[in-house]
Order: C-alpha cells, then sequence, then structure tokens
C-alpha cells in the first residue's frame, strides 16, 4: 500500500478507466478507514453503465450529494444513449444539478478533494473523475471578537474555515481586481491557504516572494497560522513578529486596500498580513472609527505603555539598586521601609513577582473561563498580599508588576504583546548587573536589532527610520499622529508605483 | 518590492553626522578650551568653530571628488598601494575608538558606576559597540535615526530644567589676551570636531546628495556644540570646566525635573552613551570598511561564500571587536589616564588632522593626473570573494578566551581601574544623611541653637580621633526610617552622629566603622559650614552622589550667608574665600 506514494506523500497511480480498478485501489488508500462512504450504482435504462461514488461521512454534505447528484442520474435520467462521446458530457452538462463540478485527472488530486469534504465519482469507462463540491465540516458560527476587541466598528472575526475568512474579506472589498490564490501546504495536513491581495495595488514581487516562503519548505502539518509564519520568517532568532496577525476582517481588508497581502489558512482564525512594521502592530481598528484627536490619545496611551512594558521593571532595578540619588527623597524613604521587611534583593524579589505574574496568566488561559477569573482573583490579590505580608515582596514591587502587566495588556496584538513581556526580562538582567548603564546597553542591543529587521523589503521600525522617503506621506500622517481621514492622502510607500492615491475630492462638474 | 538599495536617507545622513560628530564635543571642548586659553576661552572656542566650518567645506569637496566613495576609489586608483591607504585609515579609525572607549569607562565608572571595576565597562561597551558596527551602512543609517531622540531629548531636558542655574555673569568674555592659547585652543577644537571627516564616507552613500543637506548637518553640528558650550559656562563656569573633562557631566545634574526628581542626571549620562556608542561603533564600523577593501580579494577572512552562491559577511565584528579590546588594553596597561590622553592629544596635534586632508588630497591629485575618465572597475573593487578562512566559531572563541581571561583575573592590577566605592549596600541597608555640618577645628563653636529642634534623638559622638591630623568636625543628621509613616504628615525623625576627621571621607569611613551602615549623602537637604572648610567643599565636588543644588549656610561671626553647593563651588575656582 505503501507503494502508491511517493516520498512527498503524493498518490502515484493514475485513475484507470475501469472502475474495479479504481475500486481495488480506493480500498487500498482507504483501508481501516470507516468515515470514509464508498458505494457503486448503476445508471442507464437499456444500457446500464457503473458509477462509483465516495466521500468522507462528517466532511460532505450527504443530502445535497443525493439530491443534486444521485437522484438526477439514478431515478431522473432521461437518456437511452450511454454513448462514450455523450455519456461525460450528459453527465456534466444536463444531469447533474449542481454548478460546483469539475473533472478531474490526477488519482492524489481526487483523494485530496475527498479528504477535503467533496464528493468523487468514478464512471466505468473514464481515466477521469467528477468532483461534486460537498463540503460541510463541523464549524462554529461567525462570533464577536474577543481577542482584538474594540469599542466602535464591527464585531464579527474570522472563524477557522478558510472560505468563511475569504467571504468575509469579500464582504468587505466588492472589488474585481481582489485576487484570492488558493494553495496547500503541508504533506499530511493538505492544510489550504488563500493569499488574497488587489492586483492594481500590491507591488510586484511581493506576492511571488510570499509563495516562495511558503513552498521552502515541506513539512508534516500546519495545523495553524502561526506554524506557517514561523516556516516563511527567515529571522528566526528574532522574537519580533515580521507579519502581522489579525482575527478582524476590517483590519484584513484595510491592509488590502493598503497594498499589502492576507494569507488565510484553513482551521486558522487567524489571518496574516504582510509587509507589517512596529507601527502597525500598536494600531488598533478603532483608531480609525474614531475622531482623530481620540484615536491620537490612545495610540499615545499605547506607545507609553509598550515603553512602560518593557522597561519599568528594569527601570527600578536600576534605580533602587544603583542609583538611589535619583528618587525624591520621600519616596526613597517609603521604599526603604517598605524593603526593610523583606528578605531577597531587589532582582530576586522582582523575578519572584514578574514570575508569579506569568504563572498566573498562564494558568489563566489554561483553566476555562470562570476558573480563570478566579486564578486571578486568588493569585492577585490573596497570594500577592500574602507575599507582602510574609515579606518576600514589597509592596512597591507589586504595584511595579501590576502597572507593567496593565501596561502590556494594552498593546493590542497579543503576540507582539509576549514579546515586551520577555524582553522586558532581559532588560531587567542587563539593568540589575550594571544599574542604569545596562539598561542603555540593553535598549541598545534591541534597538540594534529592531534596526537591521524589515518585512519583506520594509524597515521594520518604519516611520521612525526611513520615514523621510519621497512619497511617503501614508507614514507620516498615520503614526503615533492619526490625522483626519480626510488628510490621509496615500497609500504607503510599499504599494505600487503610480497607485498611492487613495482619496480625492470630488470636482463639482 | 524591496526598499533597500545600499543608501541612506537624508535624514539618515543628517542624524548620523549629529550623533558622531556632537558627542565629544559636548564633554571634551569646554575643557580644553578653558584649559588652553583662559578666560579668553570663547575666543578659541569662536575660532575652533570657524575652523571646523571650513575643514567641512574641505570634506564636502572631498566628497564631491570621490563621487564612488573614497575607500573604493582610492584602490582603483592605487591598486594594491591603495590598501596602505586602506590599512591607514583603519589603524586610526581603530586607534580613535578604543581611545575613546577608554577615556569614557573611566569616567562612566567615576560617575555613576563607582563599584565596577573598568575592564567589565571596557569589554562590555566594546562588544555592543563591536555589534552595532557589524551592520551595513543602510542599517547603520537606520540605527542612529532610531537613536537619534534617544539622546536628543534626553539633553533638551536638561537644556529646559537646568536654565534657571545658567548663571549669565559666568556667560561672559574677560580680557586677558594669550593669543597663542587661543590659537592652540581653536586648533583642539578643530581636532576634536575632525570627526566630521566621517561624513566624506556618509556623503557618498546618501540617496540624493546636496550640499545644502550637508550644510544644514554642519550647522547643527555647530550649533550644538556652541548650545552645550553656553550652558557648561554658564553652569559650571571656566575654573570647574578646567579642572577635569568629567566636570561637563555635572551639568547635566543641574536640571531639577519637577516633582522632586533632583537627579536625573544617571539616567540622561547613561542615554549619553548613545552618543559615545555612535562614535565608537562609528570609527568601528569605517575601520571594517577600509579592512573589507583592504582584504577584498587574495586574503579575505570577513566574508564567505553561502550555499546560494552570494558572499556574505560572517566575521568582520568579531575581529574589529578584538582589535579594538586589545588595542584598548595595551593603552590601558602600559599608560595612565592621563599619559594616555597626553599620547592622544601629540598624535591628534601633529598627525591625524593632516593624514585627513594630506591623503584625500594626495588621492585627488592622482585622479587629475590619470584623468576623470578613466573608467572605475567597480568590478575589480568589491568583485567575488574569497571563501573565508577563519570561521565565526573559532573567533568566537578568541574572543571570549581574551574576554573571560582579563575578566577572571582582573587583567593588570591597576589602581585607577579599580572599584572606587567597594560597599554596594543595598537601599534599604544604607543611612541616609539630611544635613551635614562641617566645622573648621579652628572655628568657634557657635551653632548649639540647632540642637534643640524637634524630633531629633541625643547625639552620638564618634570616638575616632585617631588620624595624625584631625581639621574638621562633621555632624551628620541621619533620617530614622524605623518608624517612618509616609505621607502622613508627621516631621521625621533624625539621630546625629558627630565625628571628628581629617577629611570627609574619613568621617563617612568612621561612620561605617561605628555603624556598620554605609552613610549615604545624595539626599542631603541641607550643608552648615563654619570657617574655612574649602577642602570638604572640593571633596564634595568630586561626589557624584552629592547634588550640587543643596542648600549651603555659611555661618560667619556676623551672620549667615545662603547659597547652594554648585555656586559655592564656582566660587571657589574662581578664587573666592569664605
Amino acid at each position: 500500500m505503501f507503494g502508491l506514494y511517493d516520498e512527498k506523500n503524493r498518490l502515484t497511480v493514475d485513475i484507470s478507466s475501469s472502475v474495479e480498478e479504481n475500486i481495488k485501489i480506493l480500498d487500498m488508500i482507504f483501508n481501516g478507514c470507516n468515515d470514509v462512504v464508498s458505494k457503486s450504482f448503476f445508471i442507464g435504462n437499456k444500457e446500464r453503465r457503473k458509477l462509483h461514488l465516495i466521500y468522507i461521512d462528517g466532511l460532505c454534505d450527504h443530502e445535497m450529494i443525493e439530491q443534486t447528484v444521485l437522484k438526477p442520474l439514478l431515478y431522473e435520467w432521461h437518456l437511452n444513449e450511454l454513448s462514450e462521446e455523450k455519456l461525460w458530457e450528459n453527465i456534466f452538462y444536463v444531469e447533474a444539478q449542481t454548478v460546483d463540478i469539475k473533472e478531474e485527472k490526477s488519482f492524489d488530486k481526487a483523494i485530496e478533494s475527498v479528504l477535503n469534504g467533496d464528493t468523487v465519482i468514478f464512471v466505468d469507462g473514464y481515466n477521469k473523475v467528477f468532483v461534486v463540491s460537498s463540503k460541510k465540516y463541523p464549524l462554529r458560527s461567525i462570533a464577536e471578537n474577543d481577542t482584538e476587541a474594540g469599542m466602535r466598528g464591527p464585531r464579527d472575526s474570522f472563524g477557522e474555515s478558510i472560505r468563511q475568512c475569504t467571504a468575509l474579506i469579500r464582504r468587505r472589498l466588492k472589488d474585481s481586481k481582489l485576487r484570492v490564490e488558493q494553495g496547500v501546504i503541508g504533506q499530511r495536513s493538505r492544510t489550504s491557504y488563500a493569499i488574497m491581495y488587489l492586483e492594481d495595488l500590491v507591488k510586484p514581487g511581493l506576492v511571488d516572494e510570499i509563495k516562495v516562503k511558503l513552498e521552502k519548505y515541506e513539512i508534516d502539518a500546519v495545523f495553524d497560522s502561526g506554524m506557517a509564519e514561523h516556516l516563511m520568517d527567515d529571522n528566526w532568532y528574532s522574537p519580533f513578529p515580521i507579519f502581522q496577525t489579525t482575527t478582524r476582517p476590517d483590519k484584513a481588508a484595510a491592509g488590502i486596500v493598503e497594498g499589502r497581502v492576507v494569507v488565510a489558512f484553513d482551521n486558522s482564525p487567524e489571518v496574516l498580513l504582510a509587509p507589517c512594521d512596529f507601527n502597525m502592530l500598536l494600531q488598533a481598528s478603532d483608531d480609525y472609527y474614531n475622531r482623530w484627536a481620540v484615536g491620537t490619545f490612545a495610540r499615545f496611551i499605547r506607545y507609553v505603555a509598550a515603553f512602560i512594558a518593557i522597561t519599568l521593571p528594569g527601570f527600578y532595578i536600576a534605580v533602587t539598586v544603583y542609583h538611589s540619588d535619583m528618587l525624591p527623597t520621600r519616596l526613597l524613604y517609603a521604599i526603604a521601609n517598605a524593603r526593610s521587611m523583606v528578605t531577597f534583593p531587589v532582582i530576586v524579589e522582582m523575578l519572584i513577582m514578574e514570575f508569579l505574574f506569568e504563572l498566573l496568566r498562564e494558568a489563566g488561559i489554561r483553566l476555562p473561563g470562570p476558573l480563570g477569573n478566579t486564578i486571578g482573583v486568588v493569585g492577585g490579590l490573596i497570594v500577592g498580599q500574602a507575599a507582602v505580608e510574609a515579606g518576600i515582596v514589597s509592596t512597591i514591587v507589586v504595584i511595579i508588576v501590576a502597572l507593567t502587566a496593565i501596561a502590556s495588556f494594552a498593546i493590542p496584538n497579543e503576540e507582539f504583546a509576549s514579546v515586551f513581556r520577555l524582553l522586558k526580562f532581559f532588560i531587567m538582567i542587563t539593568s540589575s548587573v550594571a544599574g542604569l548603564y545596562g539598561f542603555v546597553l540593553g535598549l541598545l542591543f534591541i534597538a540594534i536589532h529592531l534596526s537591521e529587521l524589515k518585512s519583506f523589503g520594509v524597515p521594520y521600525m518604519m516611520p521612525v527610520v526611513c520615514g523621510d522617503m519621497r512619497d511617503d506621506d501614508f507614514h507620516n500622517k498615520d503614526f503615533i499622529l492619526r490625522a483626519p481621514i480626510s488628510f490621509m492622502k496615500k497609500r504607503p510607500i510599499w504599494t505600487r508605483k503610480g497607485k498611492r492615491i487613495r482619496l480625492k475630492e470630488n470636482t463639482k462638474e | 518590492m524591496r526598499l533597500d538599495n545600499g543608501k541612506i536617507s537624508e535624514r539618515q545622513c543628517f542624524r548620523m553626522g549629529i550623533l558622531e560628530n556632537i558627542t565629544l564635543g559636548i564633554v571634551v571642548i569646554p575643557y580644553i578650551c578653558t584649559g588652553n586659553a583662559g578666560e579668553w576661552h570663547y575666543m578659541a572656542f569662536a575660532l575652533g568653530l570657524v575652523f571646523t566650518f571650513l575643514y567641512s567645506l574641505v570634506i564636502y569637496g572631498f566628497s564631491k571628488a570621490f563621487p564612488d566613495g573614497m575607500i573604493e576609489e582610492a584602490d582603483g586608483l592605487l591598486g594594491r598601494k591603495g590598501k596602505i591607504i586602506d590599512i591607514l585609515y583603519c589603524l586610526r579609525y581603530l586607534l580613535r575608538a578604543s581611545l575613546i572607549i577608554l577615556f569614557f569607562s573611566v569616567m562612566l565608572r567615576g560617575y555613576m558606576l563607582r563599584s565596577f571595576n573598568v575592564w567589565t565597562i571596557i569589554i562590555s561597551f566594546t562588544v555592543i559597540c563591536g555589534y552595532g558596527a557589524s551592520k551595513d551602512i543602510e542599517k547603520r543609517g537606520r540605527l542612529l535615526e532610531l537613536l537619534f531622540w534617544w539622546m536628543i531629548i534626553p539633553l533638551i531636558l536638561v537644556a529646559v530644567f537646568s536654565v534657571s542655574n545658567v548663571d549669565w555673569e559666568l556667560v561672559r568674555m574677560e580680557k586677558q589676551a594669550d593669543y597663542r592659547g587661543i590659537l592652540r585652543g581653536a586648533y583642539l577644537v578643530l581636532i576634536i570636531m575632525s570627526s566630521i571627516e566621517t561624513m566624506l564616507f556618509t556623503l557618498t552613500k546618501v540617496r540624493r546628495l546636496n550640499r545644502s543637506g550637508y550644510l544644514k548637518s554642519v550647522i547643527w553640528i555647530i550649533i550644538s556644540v556652541l548650545f552645550s558650550y553656553i550652558f557648561v559656562q554658564g553652569i559650571i563656569g571656566d575654573g570647574w570646566a578646567k579642572d577635569s573633562s568629567m566636570s561637563v557631566l555635572y551639568v547635566m545634574e543641574a536640571a531639577g525635573f519637577p516633582g522632586g526628581i533632583q537627579r536625573f542626571d544617571y539616567a540622561v549620562v547613561a542615554f549619553f552613551l548613545i552618543g559615545v556608542f555612535s562614535v565608537v561603533s562609528g570609527y568601528m564600523f569605517y575601520a571594517k570598511e577600509f579592512l573589507r577593501v583592504a582584504f577584498s580579494k587574495r586574503w579575505n577572512v570577513f566574508e564567505k561564500e553561502n550555499k546560494s552562491g552570494s558572499i556574505e559577511v560572517v566575521s568582520d565584528k568579531w575581529w574589529i571587536m578584538i582589535v579594538v579590546m586589545l588595542m584598548t588594553i595595551i593603552f590601558s596597561w602600559f599608560w595612565s589616564l592621563f599619559e594616555i590622553s597626553g599620547i592622544l592629544a601629540d598624535y591628534l596635534i601633529w598627525f591625524d588632522l593632516g593624514i585627513s586632508l594630506l591623503i584625500p588630497l594626495s588621492l585627488l591629485f592622482i585622479k587629475m593626473l590619470k584623468g576623470k575618465n578613466k573608467a572605475l572597475d567597480k568590478e575589480k573593487i568589491s568583485g567575488k570573494l574569497n571563501v573565508g578562512i577563519v570561521g565565526k566559531k573559532t573567533i568566537g572563541i578568541v574572543l571570549l578566551a581574551i574576554g573571560s581571561t582579563f575578566l577572571t583575573t582582573g587583567c593588570k592590577t591597576r589602581v585607577d581601574f579599580k572599584k572606587i566605592d567597594d560597599r554596594q549596600s543595598s537601599l534599604e541597608s544604607m543611612d541616609y544623611a539630611v544635613t551635614l555640618t562641617v566645622r573648621n577645628a579652628g572655628c568657634e563653636d557657635n551653632s548649639d541653637h540647632e540642637k534643640e529642634e524637634a524630633g531629633e534623638d541625643t547625639g552620638e559622638v564618634g570616638s575616632e580621633r585617631d588620624t595624625e591630623e584631625v581639621n574638621y568636625y562633621f555632624e551628620f543628621e541621619v533620617a530614622d526610617l524605623s518608624d517612618y509613616k509616609g505621607d502622613s504628615g508627621d516631621m521625621l525623625s533624625t539621630r546625629r552622629y558627630e565625628s571628628m576627621a581629617s577629611d570627609l571621607k574619613t568621617a563617612l569611613d568612621n561612620y561605617y566603622a561605628a555603624k556598620e551602615k554605609h552613610l549615604d549623602l545624595g539626599h542631603l537637604k541641607l550643608i552648615n559650614l563654619y570657617g574655612d572648610v574649602s577642602n570638604v567643599v572640593m571633596e564634595l565636588k568630586d561626589m557624584p552622589s552629592v547634588t550640587k543644588s543643596v542648600e549651603v549656610e555659611i555661618s560667619y561671626n556676623d551672620g549667615i550667608q545662603k547659597t547652594n553647593l554648585r555656586k559655592m563651588i564656582k566660587k571657589l575656582y574662581a578664587g573666592e574665600e569664605f
């Protein structure tokens, strides 16, 4: 049986013109697969021709197959002649009462269709098959977005079906130039992906670059867009993501009209957007739906939050251990007084508390909803209070850790926020080794790394760097300051040349 | 799709120019101007800036004369002989980088890392600079563009918040003619600012090179240095500035931030390091570029061919780091910082500037002789390179070996590289002095009234009178935090400690011996002085932890004069007596 497959897990056999031969191969392929439904039929009034139908129970809408394929073929067949020339066309154009039917000549592709939930029909005498689209997966309906919630704007979010993702984007972009190129990744998972872009806006080469990256590796299975994202990332050593991920259809659609490319994967509610920069990862959809001043203020808060999330514990360690002269006198006395009851040095105290917080966060995620909230209360209040009273940590450290945690939650992209949480430990360590000198060296190290990062040729730190590029009006009006929509007249620098105007006033005739 | 093309933008060039050229100027120029031209230092400074401007025009001229870059054209014009120039330039920049690292490491240890050995700072700083220098010009442009505001914003904040401390009386010129000193000072300003030379290499990489953009950079460099010079003179005065190059750091301490944060200078100095990083990593970067061209054909250890056939840099950062670290170690092994400063000054005065002008001039002359039409064989210069012979890992191991050897053995035992302050106490295990009273032993006691203040415990008198010379009576009023209730509104309890000692350091040692606690003077609120205590004041000057804005009351027989420590130090430098 294994001889049927090549090293890339693809079937090497061809479709035979004899149904019996094909049934034997199918039996070998699906041996022991009890969810596979496979049955032979005969059609025709005078002459009889054998058909064999196969699909997978649970992935397929069998009622639809019975109504649109079986019933017409078996009970409403009105032709007597079953000549070789006419039979195929008759089934395809006349008898099959469905639009989504196609022919397939490759056995491998036919089996892939079956595994995707389609129904395949073998007809005796033909070395090709009919593939009827009959997918009907067990799916959850479109739910309210809970990972990228906003106060204003649409509430829907992508689901696990790739078609759901493409449909939700299409619903927002009714443009015939919106391309959806599909492919498959994963030798065993055969996960479908769709690359979506506006053909007239995307810069030449970007889509090809994404395709090359997707086809660079052969992998067993891809279960989520995250796995594909990491495969496509050349900077494996970097904690910073070079793709923006989102579950919001409006954000994905907005990305596409900025000349970016969306890659959606089956079974993943998160789509990838490329290129992306640091600035985009700190933006939220409702920045654009609120008035510009409110949006700008929210962004400013987020930038400050990002800075706090990465630096506050390290800065506290540096100041209290090495440069206590910097503290206002009263605060110094308060900290000294609070710390007089604590056994551990500042760095250990801070590490204990940060670790405790990460532990609570991780536990909160793994536990079911109501229990997750309980663990937050128990951990945050009771354990925190007890730790202070037991002299393990001081009150000021609890405040610092809580403030840092709140700041990290203000970052809208969870993947990006995790990077800040991680790098916070790096800064804590450098600060504990050499005070503010170590603090600055740590930040310098991160800055050097950030300045060399690129996302598909776009500098990661745009527009802080390269923001003075000619024709880059976009970044200057969509940075911390989010200009009024009527001012944002151009698309980003990475859109196709000559297609950068996105807003102009209608002139009255 | 790619936005990368091996070029930098005009803004990147501007920011690189500022960061690479103002740092040394801010720190060193006040010291050399006041040291050489005395009270005519403004004249020396102004003349030096004029020289700098003229020098920058020459550099611009060179950049126009070598549109493909001087590094590349030198090889094209001179062939193998061009490699001598490459190596010479490389050595110049490595020398500068190593000396600057040494200079700033000692300065940093003195100001904010007193419990550190200088070797630790040298090694860590060299590594980060080497990492920064290992990128190509495009990434370097982006990096400095990103870091620009990290350094500039703290400096602007210092300027804004310290402006109230500028003593405009000191920002004036007094006529005491010494034209030699003025010329020497001006020439040294030019020498310091000759780092502008590096723009010769960046200008040719700018996407759209234009003269106004370059002039804007130069003018802003000059304005930045001028502005900082005025602040330095206005805040610490020429006497203090002349005393040591580290004095400039006390300017940052003059900025009192709202909300009771008196000492933001540590953070400012830490972020000022970004400027030092820019300069050092810049020199290392240009050294690397020269080295790459010099060894780009027959013997290449910096690049290797990867699987796809393209050339990639593998190990230049390691080499440059090793060389800079070794040079730093060699310098610091044989000479003290003072001697190194002398050597550096001699080298810079007699050779460096000459090299920076004569070699491009000679190349220009050769280029004119050979004719403009001779096409530059770029392929020959940057053609396919040989596969590297030394692997990254090997060099990494060598680096680690050197680093760990010096870290564990402490390198050569140098007194001036050791920790200044061995006691690194945690914040809660220190005592905090609120008031310091210093009385010259020969001065009559007239301070009995102070002991009757509320909330004070009875004083304790240290018994240490074993020093040969007891000149001063010290009294520390120390905050008692045992029953501190925060913002409850109660007065802070204090206790007293008294000691007779020859100087402040001994008095602090006495305190440590008696209490087994380090006494911190970083939160002093008041200093009372009786009699001639100028030596103690100068001791306080040399203690970075003591804020120079602290209030000082000088008691005379006929009354009390109120001032602050900074003003007092300046007056002492000006020769006034108290």
